[in-house]
């Protein structure tokens, strides 16, 4: 099995060690493993081709981890979806999963809670193991899931009150409010809401118990924007506060921007990278060339995309600096303009 | 630590309340109704004032206890999804519910039993078994069914019945093998509501000729259900699989009748030919073995009045599938809507209820092989009757079946009681009573089955002008 997820288990998004790393990073021989192409390294957002150093056995004491993910394999029949994967989440993020349709988002947040069996690897939540959450962890967790299928029979109300017999803390006041404001009717049956409306229960079940770690797979799919809007409001109030970790897989990129996201992508059943916004988008831009065009087969690392088209040309890069970039488009005799990228073009350079 | 271990003991007796109230929730007129029934069963002594009279309340206790274990485990199945596992104190609250209904259910018959000299512990025992294949069959596990063959057999033979519980009554062991079996029953009920696994997809729940092993694909479930069961259900796919790319075949082909016949297909997968073969060979194989077995049984065969009953019930109850997938497949059968293009929506509904017809010969071919097995039974000259009484029976229940699912074509919500009690009424006064007339004479097995006939088809008739007076709606049932 690959050596470097324990590493890379303890690494990722560790600020209180990036710094660290950074600065340590010449000295030892192991090489940094770029995401994609040449983009930030998926274990701590350092810049390609650096090198990483062993940490000792301390460095994960202090950096505690709401998710633990090492190795994680999980097929259906043939078909590989998550490949060894190695994910870490230190408590007090946000952060967006983006991966395309069939990439695994999905089936990781459900193997990450244990609701989808595994072939292989190792799952830990708040440092417990998945198989084995003790009733004290599962406090911690809220979750909502894709697709709302449960209990339509039940009314809102009986649904909600089914839930919070379970919890130990449960904010009836912000349960009341929030189907007030998203206009919920506690008195029908789940079965007779639309889905965008068992979407909205779904969401207000799972912060309901005030969780730690907060996993939502793609909860404003199926909202209104309006809805959306209020949904990202009460995100970022909860991640105000200290020790709240939330992950949501979406789409819609303009969210996680709002809500100020880190962002992982899942690409080839992996972790491809996992770093904060500027820090993505300061390394993945649009060049834009001026005077000269370089020529149309040209390559190097770190370009994602070459484009040339009535008689303009543009690169997509992924980890090249201004001085790299100026010293390339020297070679043509051109001029370069950088424009930086949205997400949802990052997303769609990169996924 | 104090104050947080009181709060979480508080929460797990919250949650505790929580799953003892979803059957309350989810069934509450059913739920009203066996309480009534269970407080008139403990009132029958004090009414009748004979102690006597406490075996009838033993009774009523165990039919109660028998529906309230299938309903609540109705209601389980339903609760206990992966997501459910990730509620705090999930499990050990569940465990709590069973062993407080537990208490109420065994103890207090045993307790009842004990003050009137009956002995105590046989009947913990008994009501513990009872409690335990009760719950397993409203969980849904496949091989829990057969566990009702047991007391339909004893019913069978009642002589051998008594013989059994004075042979019970006696021994010390009884109680404990009827224990044990009934740990060995809630541990398999336990694993599977506990279950995590991704699911599988399925040919189609309206499909009554399939063996119903399609939720069997992954590694969890194929521990469960066995690789004997994965192998016929791969064939079952394979062979429908088969006969779905024919029918398209024709379709695209112009062919007549194949829009309806690909309909058909989509609605029920395994009715095509091959498929009926393979469901009729283990229809035989199964009944095979059951009365090869009961060869070996003294007193001889069932009243033939009552095995006809029988059957004509089972035929006539694999419709309550075919209610349930019909209004299941509803939001899927847009698409079908659209790729075939009706004049109108009534149209396509009137498409469905045809193709719905399809069921008929599947389900008589059904009864046909039972009845032959079960004719070897009985003296030659009761064989005639039986079949040819039976098969006009089976096919007058066919049609009451057909008839009960076209009238909740249209319903909000599967009617899985009031449909089970409905069709099983349907399914065996027809065949018991043209099998009972034709052993008369044949004339009067004629009259009968003619006049069972006229009134089945009259209420089919009847259920498809329902049916079809409307067009089709595509809501997910509640």
């Amino acid at each position: 099995m690959n050596p470097l997820p324990q590493l890379r288990g303890i690494l990722v998004g560790a600020d209180s060690f990036r710094e660290l790393l950074l600065q340590r990073l010449a000295t030892q021989g192991r090489t940094h493993e770029p995401a994609l192409s040449s983009c930030c390294c998926i274990v701590c957002c350092a810049p390609a081709n650096t090198t990483i150093i062993a940490l000792n056995a301390t460095t994960e004491a202090e950096t505690p981890s709401a998710l633990r993910i090492v190795g994680l394999r999980k097929t259906f029949g043939k078909q590989t979806v998550l490949d060894y994967l190695d994910w870490s989440l230190p408590t007090g993020r946000v952060i967006g999963l983006l991966g395309r349709n069939g990439a695994g988002k999905s089936t990781l947040i459900r193997c990450a809670l244990g609701l989808s069996p595994i072939d292989e690897g190792d799952v830990q939540l708040f440092g417990e193991p998945v198989a084995t959450l003790p009733a004290a962890t599962l406090h911690r967790i809220g979750y909502v899931p894709q697709s709302f299928d449960l209990f339509p029979w039940m009314k809102v109300r009986q649904y909600l009150n089914f839930h919070a017999a379970f919890y130990a803390r449960w904010n009836a006041e912000m349960v009341n409010g929030l189907l007030g404001r998203w206009e919920v009717d506690a008195a029908k049956k789940i079965g007779e809401l639309s889905q965008g409306q068992r979407q909205k229960l779904a969401i207000i079940r799972a912060i309901a118990p005030d969780p730690d770690l907060l996993l939502l797979d793609e909860p404003v799919a199926s909202l209104d924007p309006q809805t959306r809007r209020l949904f990202l409001e009460e995100l970022i109030r909860i991640t105000r506060r200290p020790g709240k970790t939330v992950v949501f897989s979406t789409h819609i990129t303009t969210d996680l921007e709002r809500a100020d996201a880190e962002i992982a992508l899942l690409k080839s059943g992996r972790i491809q990278f996992s770093c904060d916004l500027p820090t993505l988008k300061t390394r993945v831009r649009r060049i834009d060339f001026t005077d000269a065009l370089p020529p149309a087969d040209f390559r190097h690392p770190g370009i994602v995309r070459h484009v040339q088209e009535n008689g303009a040309a543009h690169w997509v890069v992924d980890g090249l600096d201004d001085a790299a970039v100026a010293a390339l488009a020297e070679r043509f005799g051109a001029r370069t303009r950088s424009q930086p990228m949205s997400l949802e073009d990052i997303f769609i350079e990169l996924g | 630590m104090q104050r947080a271990s009181m709060v979480e003991r508080r929460s797990f007796w919250r949650a505790v309340g929580a799953l003892l109230r979803l059957p309350l929730q989810r069934f509450p007129l059913g739920m009203a109704l066996l309480a009534l029934l269970l407080i008139g069963g403990w009132a029958l002594p004090l009414v009748l004032g004979k102690p006597k009279a406490v075996i009838g309340s033993l009774a009523v206790h165990a039919y109660v206890l028998t529906l309230l274990g299938m309903l609540s485990a109705m209601v389980w199945v339903s609760v206990c999804r992966p997501e459910s596992q990730i509620l705090p104190g999930f499990k050990r609250a569940l465990a709590t519910v069973w062993g407080l209904h537990g208490l109420y259910l065994i103890l207090l018959p045993a307790a009842l039993a004990h003050a009137v000299g009956l002995p105590a512990l046989l009947t913990a025992a008994g009501m513990t078994l009872l409690l335990a294949t009760s719950i397993a069959s409203g969980s849904g596990l496949k091989w829990a069914m057969f566990v009702w063959f047991a007391p339909m057999l004893l019913g069978i033979w009642p002589e051998f019945a008594k013989e059994l519980w004075l042979v019970l009554r006696n021994s010390t062991l009884a109680p404990l093998l009827f224990v044990a079996v009934a740990a060995v029953i809630l541990r398999a009920v336990w694993r599977r509501l506990m279950i995590i696994s991704d699911g599988a997809p399925t040919l189609s729940p309206a499909d009554i000729n399939a063996s119903d092993f399609s939720a069997a694909a992954d590694a969890a479930r194929v521990r469960q259900a066995g690789k004997l069961a994965l192998w016929i259900q791969g064939l079952q796919h394979q062979l429908s699989s088969r006969a779905f790319d024919g029918a398209l075949a024709a379709l695209q082909d112009r062919q007549s009748g194949a829009d309806r016949r690909t309909l058909q297909m989509v609605l029920m997968p395994n009715a095509h030919w091959r498929g009926i073969l393979l469901e009729l060979a283990f229809t035989a194989l199964a009944l095979g073995l059951l009365l090869s077995l009961l060869a070996f049984q003294r007193g001889g065969p069932p009243p033939i009045g009552l095995a006809a009953s029988y059957i004509g019930m089972l035929t006539a109850l694999r419709f309550q599938q075919l209610h349930r997938a019909t209004l299941m497949l509803r939001t899927s059968l847009v698409d079908v809507y659209f790729a075939s293009a009706p004049d109108s929506q009534l149209a396509f509904t009137r498409a469905i209820v045809a193709s719905l017809r399809g069921s008929l010969l599947p389900s008589m071919l059904f009864a046909a092989v039972l009845l032959l097995l079960v004719a070897t039974l009985y003296p030659a000259d009761q064989r005639a009757a039986l079949i040819g009484g039976g098969l006009v029976g089976a096919f007058a229940a066919s049609l009451a079946g057909l008839g009960v699912v076209l009238m909740l074509l249209d319903a909000e919500r599967p009617r899985v009681l009031l449909g089970l009690m409905v069709l099983a009424i349907l399914g065996s006064i027809p065949t018991s009573l043209c099998v009972g007339a034709a052993l008369r004479s044949p004339t009067a097995g004629a009259v009968v089955g003619i006049l069972v006939l006229v009134a089945a088809g009259a209420f089919y008739q009847r259920a498809r002008d329902y049916a079809t007076r409307w067009p089709i709606r595509f809501d997910a049932p509640l």
